[in-house]
């Protein structure tokens, strides 16, 4: 029973900190955008170049929800229950949607264009570096390091461009931009998902190619410091069938600082691949976010930028939960 | 004596390691058994070769990481030229290790029942659950470790705990040899004498062999069968203990007794040995030793002396020798 309640104990405490982490981080999200000079109402003039009348600046401020002559404390209140409730104002790039509606046309492109490819990424890379730390010395074992910090060396968009130009431009085999052919209506039928399948190949094949190297040298790294330990010596001393060693002494061991980077990655796929999505016309989240910054578009930055702290933090917290069962030596005595 | 008696031999086995100068010899022509049931010390520095001996002699190092001649035996099983799976099968089952450092021995992230279930279903043909459990238990209680430890971690037991399950963990399988390379450097004084107390009774009980490795010859002599003496990858001096300990008769089986206090007997001041071993890159042409013994004669330096048999012992030293053949021509 003691060590039930321990165990509660130590959830609630972590809960505690991520909600702490939770709240600093929308703090610095309301108050970065106010530093900076103006205020999205007054961009939104300046970008009309003196066609609206100096009187739509007041209308502008209240239909945006802005009101300067309000205190920066009570702004704040209003901000912190707007964030909680869900409310975060009113995208005018796409005026007047709200920003909750922009965001979640395109959070699902995101999720299933990044979220896919880095967890094929995850999965391709880790098990080509637990091979190749099991059979070092060996020729192609020995090889892949060589070969994919050659290829990580290559910029995400460069590679996106490459197979842009010559698989879609060239030969014309792939779709060169957007998420779906524009004459089908998105469904869950087999034309709709194989014109998804088909626009997705080059962005996702591009990021998986980048993006694997990495995950390959990590775990290489971690099995190899790991296999160097005692207890892999006495597993083998003991007569253990070689992949047991290795599944139960070697990977196991190896996978757990792994878990923490393939969860912040995954938190971090919510912000969707910048580059990856411009270079495509992807419609995701990180192609709303470089038009968001295009446009002075301050509501769909920030509502962004929540969305990105929010999935950083939950995937953080989730595997630091996990953590407590996968690494007994986490858990408090 | 038959060869059935012998738990463990070693016939003129040399072990060298690559290196990006050349080969270096760890271990020069050593030849030594365990007999069955028999507790046989093998000591010497750091560096000396004791423990690479007994990890190429069991092929935990292979080649291409080291090149080893001679030949071995254990328990009348020809290690050198076992297959890998019957290496895989013989291993645990025939001898097990008790590492050097037992602290590291375990793995931090699996339950100690479960290291121990998984060497037991390796081997066992009709392994079952509850019979493993049975024994596991067996062996805790054995140990004398509170059985309830068995479903901890490694990290919540306490040093001797931790090493006591790895004795455990060695005895699983009722082999007839164990190698114990250093087993209680990381413990303290108290826990190290308990250690080796503990050792000596199972091994006089259940009547396995062990080889038990260990820089310190004082405390050696006092549990061991026999003793075997290294230095600079050669052996110096072998023989039953008893005979060491009244009367060592290589000078650098005499500096390790002195170096150590031992287990009873009143206080005294202790030396070491001064100068450290010599560099097995560019072995000096004679005696290993010759540069720090204090009774090194010209000889020493020039000609390695070869090991000879006196009595019951062996010992490979101009100098002793020369003392051995005045006492024998004396008496």
């Amino acid at each position: 029973m003691a060590r039930r309640s321990q165990g509660w104990q130590f959830i609630a405490s972590k809960l505690g900190l991520y909600i702490l982490i939770f709240w600093a981080a929308i703090t610095l999200n309301f108050i970065i955008p106010r530093l900076m000079p103006g205020n999205p109402a007054s961009a939104l003039m300046a970008k009309s170049q003196g066609k609206m009348p100096p009187s739509a600046l007041k209308a502008l401020e209240d239909a945006f929800g802005i009101n300067t002559h309000v205190s920066l404390w009570r702004q704040y209140l209003g901000y912190l229950r707007n964030t909680v409730t869900g409310h975060m104002g009113i995208s005018f790039t796409n005026f007047p949607v709200p920003v909750a509606k922009v965001i979640g046309e395109m959070l699902p492109w995101t999720l299933f264009l990044i979220g896919l490819s880095t967890i094929i990424a995850f999965f391709i890379g880790n098990i080509l570096g637990l091979y190749s730390a099991w059979r070092r010395g060996g020729k192609i074992a020995d090889a892949l390091p060589v070969a994919f910090t050659v290829i990580s060396a290559m910029p995400y968009f460069w590679i996106a461009l490459a197979l842009l130009y010559f698989l879609g431009f060239s030969l014309n085999w792939f779709p060169i931009s957007h998420a779906i052919g524009s004459n089908i209506k998105a469904g869950w039928n087999f034309q709709s998902i194989g014109s998804v399948i088909d626009h997705a190949t080059l962005p996702a094949f591009s990021i998986v190619v980048t993006s694997m190297g990495g995950w390959m040298m990590q775990m290489r790294n971690n099995l190899i410091s790991i296999l160097s330990h005692d207890y892999v010596q006495l597993a083998q001393m003991k007569g253990l069938p070689e992949p047991e060693v290795m599944r139960n002494y070697g990977a196991r061991n190896a996978m757990l600082p792994v878990l923490t980077s393939f969860a912040m990655s995954l938190g971090f796929v919510v912000g969707g691949a910048v580059l990856v999505e411009d270079v495509f016309n992807y419609p995701g989240i990180g192609y709303a976010l470089v038009e968001a910054v295009g446009n002075s578009d301050y509501p769909l930055m920030q509502g962004i930028f929540l969305i990105i702290v929010s999935a950083v933090l939950l995937a953080n917290l989730i595997v630091d939960l996990l953590y407590t069962f996968l690494d007994p030596r986490i858990r408090r005595a | 004596m038959s060869k059935d008696d012998v738990a463990f031999s070693v016939e003129n086995v040399s072990i060298s390691y690559p290196t990006s100068r050349g080969w270096v010899q760890a271990v020069r022509d050593v030849t030594m058994q365990v007999r069955r049931g028999q507790l046989v010390g093998l000591a010497g520095e750091s560096g000396s070769g004791k423990s690479t001996l007994v990890l190429a002699a069991t092929r935990v190092l292979q080649p291409p990481a080291v090149k080893v001649e001679g030949h071995v035996q254990i328990v009348g099983r020809d290690i050198f030229k076992l297959t890998k799976s019957e290496l895989r099968t013989v291993r645990w089952k025939t001898f097990s290790f008790v590492t050097q450092s037992a602290m590291n021995a375990l793995n931090p992230v699996m339950r100690i029942r479960a290291q121990m279930h998984d060497a037991m279903r390796a081997h066992d043909p009709d392994y079952s659950r509850s019979k493993a459990d049975r024994r596991c238990e067996e062996v805790f209680r054995i140990v004398e470790v509170p059985i309830a430890k068995l479903d901890s971690y490694p990290h919540q037991l306490s040093g001797g705990q931790r090493q006591r399950a790895v004795i455990a963990l060695a005895l699983v399988l009722q082999p007839q040899l164990i190698i114990m390379d250093e087993p209680t450097t990381a413990l303290d004084v108290v826990a190290q004498r308990e250690i080796i107390a503990l050792i000596r009774k199972l091994q006089r009980e259940l009547g396995f062999a062990v080889l038990l490795i260990t820089h310190d010859l004082s405390l050696l002599l006092e549990v061991a069968d026999d003793v075997v003496v290294m230095y600079g990858g050669r052996i110096m001096e072998s023989g039953p203990s008893s005979e060491l300990l009244r009367d060592a008769r290589h000078p650098y089986s005499r500096a390790l007794i002195q170096s150590f206090p031992p287990l009873h007997g009143p206080m005294k001041r202790h030396e070491g040995i001064p100068g450290s071993p010599p560099d097995m890159q560019n072995p000096p042409p004679g005696c290993p030793f010759a540069e720090r013994c204090a009774s090194a004669i010209d000889v020493c330096s020039e000609k390695a002396p070869t090991l000879v048999s006196w009595r019951e012992r062996q010992i490979a030293c101009h100098v002793a020798q020369t003392d051995v053949a005045d006492s024998e021509v004396g008496v």
